[in-house]
């Protein structure tokens, strides 16, 4: 993006512009402010008037900023409704973040019985539990960070207050959402019960050295999530520490 | 009516570039030198401000856009649609009445006419 536009850009953002449609008008006015240089220059003054002229020419920036906010129908989601967004938003997605690997595993199963015959519950080799074990896993402990990722990134396009994640952490925080599979150990325990595919919410207390396993993965979980909004919060400080040209 | 008029004079604006765009596309830098222009420099924008109206008209669905190269030159064409079209229609009528009800106010009003 030009300098000339900075302090423009962040205007248009922080008063809830898309940032598509500041990108956007933010190209247009840069080929417009070229146009306006060489008409300048044309006109016979040196490459610093005609750039100082241009740039007068083409509009201070509030002015700039003013005509693109009146425009409502340009605003974001995410300024428009941030509370759905960061309020309604991160609970949707904990929820299929672990559901849809959970989805996977149940139509793989059902596939498995319909199309080769293998039967329900019973799964060898050793390895290939631990296969359809790993996206629970994965979904277990990324859900929460992925999603905070994802609206940390929506908050920094549109310079939203960090203030805003820590309510999407807030609602996220106690859901901790686990999917876990169990596998019989034998084949004759599968044929009366089967595999135990089960969704729900808080941590698992089941298995050898469970409080220590809930405490690290809690940590980790937790941890992950911070990562991104600690980011933001320093990213956005920085950005209000560098002065913008005039 | 008084929040009609104040609404139709801030699509002063819209106006100028609708009218412009009837006769031929432009692109916004070539737009605004028409408008300075046409107006005999009477009506002097900040020339930015024109894409927002330009943007807001063709997300309305008045005009079209098109980016296209020119002599090594990335620029985007703005044409009127058969919507704007009507727009135009609309919102000329809506000036004209307006200018000529001020037109008979300074004019001394009907009741000076009658007299």
């Amino acid at each position: 993006m030009p300098a000339p536009f900075d302090a423009l850009e962040d205007l248009l953002l922080r008063g809830g512009i898309a940032p598509r449609h500041v990108k956007r008008y933010l190209r247009e006015l840069s080929e417009h402010l070229a146009d306006l240089t060489a008409a300048q220059a044309e006109a016979g003054f040196d490459a610093g008037d005609a750039a100082a002229r241009a740039r007068a020419a083409l509009g201070p920036d509030q002015e700039l900023a003013d005509a693109m906010l009146k425009q409502r129908d340009f605003r974001s989601i995410s300024a428009r409704f941030p509370w759905a967004v960061f309020g309604i938003l991160p609970a949707l997605a904990a929820i299929v973040g672990v559901g849809l690997p959970v989805l996977l595993i149940f139509l793989a199963a059902e596939a498995g019985k319909h199309l080769f015959g293998l039967q329900r519950g019973f799964v060898e080799p050793h390895w290939l539990q631990l296969a359809m074990t790993a996206p629970l896993e994965a979904g277990n402990l990324l859900a929460m960070p992925l999603t905070a990722l994802l609206l940390t990134i929506i908050a920094w396009r549109q310079r939203l207050s960090p203030f805003w994640l820590l309510l999407a952490l807030a609602v996220m925080a106690p859901l901790v959402i686990q999917a876990s599979i169990e596998f019989p150990a034998t084949a004759e325990i599968a044929r009366k019960k089967g595999a135990a595919l089960s969704l729900g919410l808080g941590l698992s207390t089941s298995g050898a050295y469970a409080e220590f396993k809930n405490l690290l993965w809690l940590a980790a979980h937790y941890g992950l999530s911070l990562l991104p909004v600690a980011w933001l919060f320093w990213a956005q400080r920085r950005l209000a520490k560098v002065p913008f040209p005039s | 009516m008084a929040g009609g008029n104040s609404n139709f004079m801030s699509g002063v604006p819209e106006l100028m570039v609708l009218r412009l765009l009837q006769d031929r596309e432009m692109y916004g830098y070539e737009l605004v030198q028409a408008i300075r222009r046409e107006t005999g420099e009477v009506v002097n924008l900040s020339e930015g401000v024109v894409y927002p109206v330009l943007h807001g008209l063709e997300k309305d669905g008045a005009l079209k856009s098109q980016r296209r190269e020119v002599r090594g030159r990335s620029r985007v064409y703005y044409s009127l649609t058969a919507k704007g079209v009507r727009r135009l229609f609309d919102l000329t009528d809506s000036w004209t009445a307006l200018t000529g009800a001020i037109q008979t106010v300074l004019q001394g009003g009907v009741h000076a006419r009658a007299v």
